[in-house]
């Protein structure tokens, strides 16, 4: 079945007119640490996706209509180097061999970084891997939520991890995770990043998903501290003419600009966008958070599993169909009543469904902070607020329209 | 015109700059620039000239 224009009328007329963008692969679902706003709830399981797993996405839904040309392989929910750089050259190895020749596969990799060495850099290098390290800022906001199961901090190792990273000139991006705590201190965020040579950031916020019940920023007025604490690194980023590229700013800019002329993709509500597969070959779709989340209705979100189901089985199961129409339902709804969703579209599943039980509803926590506190911000930027028109010095305002940076 | 750091520049047109300091809403703002945008009188551009268009909406993590 060709994956173009309308799936079926059981799958809440979901459209997904584009193939996979990325295959989310849970290798293991342990990992080494224990932080405080983890909300994967397997991460003490020592199992490990078995190469009968690895060869059924290779020869099923690496060869289905649902890939296209290219694809982002993620190795990620749980820590994935714990199983050492073997494994991954076999997994590598059982990919490629099952793929087709003309599949382009990216692989990267989502870490603490704790484990990282020589020996990962080699594999990382020979296999043109992107790394994603997970660090919080500077020590006292890492530590205070990213530790071991015996309660030690892990700043020390991910700084070790940076520079192998840097030594070696991998490329490498970080994801910071935002809490109520860190929101009053963005000149030390940003000054940290700075001097690590990190190029690339992603702003996460601690969010109520998964096992993680709560969140240090559901609070009231968080939104506005979250835009400050972003219009401040926006400022210093203008004036300093730094390399970072932050995903928060830069994208929302992008977005803001683009939406008309290129239609917003929202991966994690388009099916089969993104796929996720956990160790035992169960497979879902929509946000990747939603493979280990349970719920009454649906019980899990698994629509199939690779080593006894086909692609088509997948694509059209009762699960599937049912799962579809319910988040169809809540984007719908966005796209009704929030004047952000030509910009968003359509939140994130897991978000609603951790925060409010169902996948049909509309604005959550996430959607308050990441979605609308940005945009509004970026809009101020863009319309040239003071704090923009005296960010950089040699900044000249021609008759209070324009502006020239250079 | 204004830099983005050192990789990415915005430029919007005075015409435009002023459409969207008129504009009251959220939806009347991206109204304007997303028109803008899809017209060339607001860019996004890269180090070499390049217009940056991810068109993508949270990507999960950075993962495409």
């Amino acid at each position: 079945m060709a994956i173009e224009g309308t799936l079926s009328s059981t799958a809440g007329n979901a459209e997904f007119a584009s193939p996979a963008r990325l295959l989310v692969l849970q290798s293991t679902p342990f990992c080494n640490i224990d932080c405080s706003y983890c909300y994967l709830p397997d991460r003490t399981a020592r199992v490990r996706m078995p190469d009968s797993v690895l060869e059924a996405i290779a020869g099923k839904l690496l060869r289905s209509s649902l890939v296209g040309r290219e694809l982002s392989v993620l190795w990620h929910a749980g820590e994935p180097l714990v199983l050492g750089p073997a494994y991954y050259e076999n997994a590598f190895a059982i990919l490629r061999k099952g793929a087709p020749a003309s599949l382009a596969l990216t692989h990267k990799f989502q870490t603490n970084g704790t484990l990282i060495s020589d020996q990962w850099c080699d594999l990382f290098k020979a296999h043109h891997a992107v790394v994603g390290l997970s660090i919080d800022g500077p020590e006292r906001f890492h530590d205070r939520h990213r530790r071991t199961r015996s309660g030690e901090g892990t700043f020390a190792k991910v700084l070790r991890a940076i520079a192998l990273l840097h030594a070696q000139e991998l490329p490498f991006y970080v994801i910071c995770v935002l809490t109520a705590d860190s929101l009053d201190h963005a000149d030390e965020f940003f000054e940290f990043f700075q001097a690590l040579g990190v190029t690339r950031v992603l702003f996460n916020m601690e969010e109520i998903e998964g096992s993680n019940r709560q969140s240090s920023l559901n609070q009231p007025g968080i939104e506005q501290r979250y835009k400050n604490f972003l219009s401040r690194y926006f400022d210093l980023l203008v004036q300093s003419g730094s390399s970072q590229h932050v995903r928060e700013l830069h994208d929302t800019v992008s977005n803001i600009l683009a939406h008309r002329a290129t239609p917003i993709h929202n991966v994690l509500t388009e099916p089969f966008s993104t796929l996720t597969i956990d160790t035992a070959g169960n497979v879902s779709t929509f946000s990747p958070e939603l493979l280990a989340a349970r719920d009454e209705r649906f019980g899990g979100f698994a629509i199939g599993n690779l080593l006894t189901d086909e692609i088509e089985d997948l694509m059209h199961s009762p699960k599937f169909a049912g799962i579809a129409a319910e988040i169809a339902a809540g984007v719908d709804a966005c796209r009704r009543e929030c004047a952000y969703f030509p910009v968003c579209g359509g939140g994130s599943p897991s978000n609603k469904l951790a925060e409010a039980g169902r996948l049909d509803t509309t604005e959550t926590l996430y959607c308050r902070v990441t979605v609308k506190a940005v945009t509004d911000l970026m809009l101020d930027k863009l319309a040239g607020d003071e704090t923009l028109r005296s960010a950089r010095p040699g900044v000249t305002v021609s008759g209070g329209q324009d502006f020239a940076a250079q | 015109m204004f830099a983005l750091g050192n990789r990415l520049s915005v430029k919007i047109e005075p015409a435009v700059l002023s459409d969207l300091r008129n504009a009251s809403t959220v939806g009347e703002k991206l109204a304007v620039l997303g028109a803008a945008g899809s017209r060339g009188s607001a860019t996004l551009k890269d180090e070499n000239g390049v217009s940056v268009h991810p068109g993508c909406v949270k990507p999960f993590m950075d993962g495409n």
